[in-house]
């Protein structure tokens, strides 16, 4: 692994009012993954470090469907610089989800009508290198990459099935374990670097990487930082508050996610709003926790 | 509740208060001594601890003043080391110290943290743990030594 970097938007146009989402450049010294591109902004960035880096094409991680995490794959398919694109392709599970639905007033073709509608950025990929992260046997597919130290870890079948279904369904609102469904159920990526594991997790729920927090001391905090799931994480790793550190990939601050009212004190909280953020071998040495002296005499 | 804080550290009152006022949602005033500022709680009898922050010099002196100290829980912010804890009579006290490495109690970088002190990692546990009981939260994030 030789870096990952967070682009800033922070030098942007109108970057306090404009969205311009995430991405995340995983550079493992032979191969280059994007996790997310939410701007034309942020893919000429891309494009601009794959040039520099000697990068013609990109593998693509999609955590999920919104625009913010969306907008710039686009450009880069147009530039052709993507050679294929992961994420989850529902149609594939359409059987699951109605069964999981379990109402009689559903057809299969209304549910894949429905998927289609719902994930209208993702259903707008076709004919492109698409993968789903789920295998034959619905399990996670643990790495297509051909780095051993990337992986994919959640969210768990179960739990994106269920979530779709309760999407789809209706009965039961659009939202689940406090963001929608689709926020929810994003992809999440474990990365090995040194002796480090860092997850990235675009939007998830709080519910969605409970199981695999543990396993991590670098967490993207969900969200752009949206202190409802943060406040949950910073809780469930409280005993680990000297070692664990937490990147938030934000600019307005102030939309339905964001990290305008994140309190930070107390933890170690590296935020995009003010620089991009570099992870290297010397990123990784910084975080050690310094000590100021002792309490002798 | 009082907080005992040396004069060394003095120009980290402010972010001390703070502190309290963020981990047991209590509000202070200051009192200023000769070598130390001590803290109180309005109320001042809603928690029935001290906490005492300084070099274990101050601590140990502090301490020896033992009957002075009307709280059941002491909570030592010091180096263990030094500290001569055990000629100490206690009573029914009970007596907490922040975690150590070596026998000595290591200050943490604030800044890494977002905060305008260095804390002791039991402080920044304190901080960060979820416990509604002051007392649990403390007995969970501090070692009890006597």
């Amino acid at each position: 692994m030789t870096e990952l970097v967070f682009l800033s938007s922070k030098d942007y146009p109108s970057s306090k009012s404009t969205n311009y989402g995430d991405c995340i450049l995983i550079n493992t010294g032979n191969e280059l993954i994007i996790y997310d591109c939410g701007s034309e902004k942020h893919a000429e960035k891309a494009i601009d470090y794959m040039d520099s880096h000697g990068f013609s094409k990109a593998s693509f991680v999609l955590s999920h469907n919104d625009d913010d995490h969306f907008l710039g794959l686009p450009y880069l398919l147009e530039k052709e610089r993507i050679s294929s694109i992961y994420t989850v392709l529902l149609l594939k599970h359409t059987d699951d989800v109605l069964e999981a639905i379990d109402d009689g007033r559903k057809s299969r073709k209304s549910v894949k009508n429905e998927i289609l509608d719902t994930y209208d950025n993702i259903s707008k990929l076709s004919g492109c290198n698409l993968n789903d992260i789920y295998d034959e046997s619905n399990a996670i597919i643990a790495t297509p990459f051909s780095s051993a130290n990337i992986s994919f870890v959640g969210p768990t079948y179960e739990y994106m099935i269920d979530a779709v279904a309760k999407r789809l369904d209706g009965r039961e609102g659009d939202t689940i374990d406090g963001e929608t469904v689709v926020n929810a159920t994003s992809i999440q990526l474990s990365i090995e670097f040194n002796s480090h594991k860092i997850l990235l997790c675009g939007d998830c729920s709080f519910a969605a990487i409970s199981e695999v927090l543990d396993d991590h001391d670098i967490i993207q905090l969900p969200h752009h930082g949206k202190p409802k799931q943060a406040e949950q994480i910073f809780e469930a790793k409280w005993a680990d508050a000297k070692d664990t550190v937490y990147l938030v990939s934000d600019n307005t601050g102030n939309t339905n996610g964001g990290s305008d009212d994140l309190e930070v004190s107390g933890r170690k909280v590296i935020n995009t709003k003010d620089n991009p953020i570099y992870i290297d071998s010397a990123f990784l040495n910084s975080l050690v926790t310094k000590t100021k002296g002792v309490l002798c005499l | 509740m009082r907080y005992i804080l040396s004069s060394a550290f003095q120009n980290e009152l402010l972010a001390r208060k703070a502190f309290i006022e963020t981990t047991t949602k209590l509000w202070t005033y200051a009192i200023k001594h000769d070598h130390y500022i001590e803290l109180i709680s309005i109320p001042s009898n809603c928690l029935d601890v001290l906490f005492i922050a300084g070099h274990n010099t101050f601590v140990a002196e502090t301490l020896y003043k033992i009957n002075a100290v009307h709280e059941k829980t002491i909570v030592a912010i010091c180096c263990i080391k030094g500290l001569g804890y055990k000629q100490l009579d206690l009573h029914s006290k009970k007596l907490l110290i922040c975690k150590q490495s070596f026998r000595m109690a290591h200050l943490l970088d604030g800044s890494q943290f977002h905060l305008d002190f260095n804390p002791t990692e039991s402080e920044l546990l304190f901080y960060n743990c979820p416990e509604n009981d002051i007392i649990t939260r403390l007995s969970l994030c501090f070692d009890q030594i006597a």
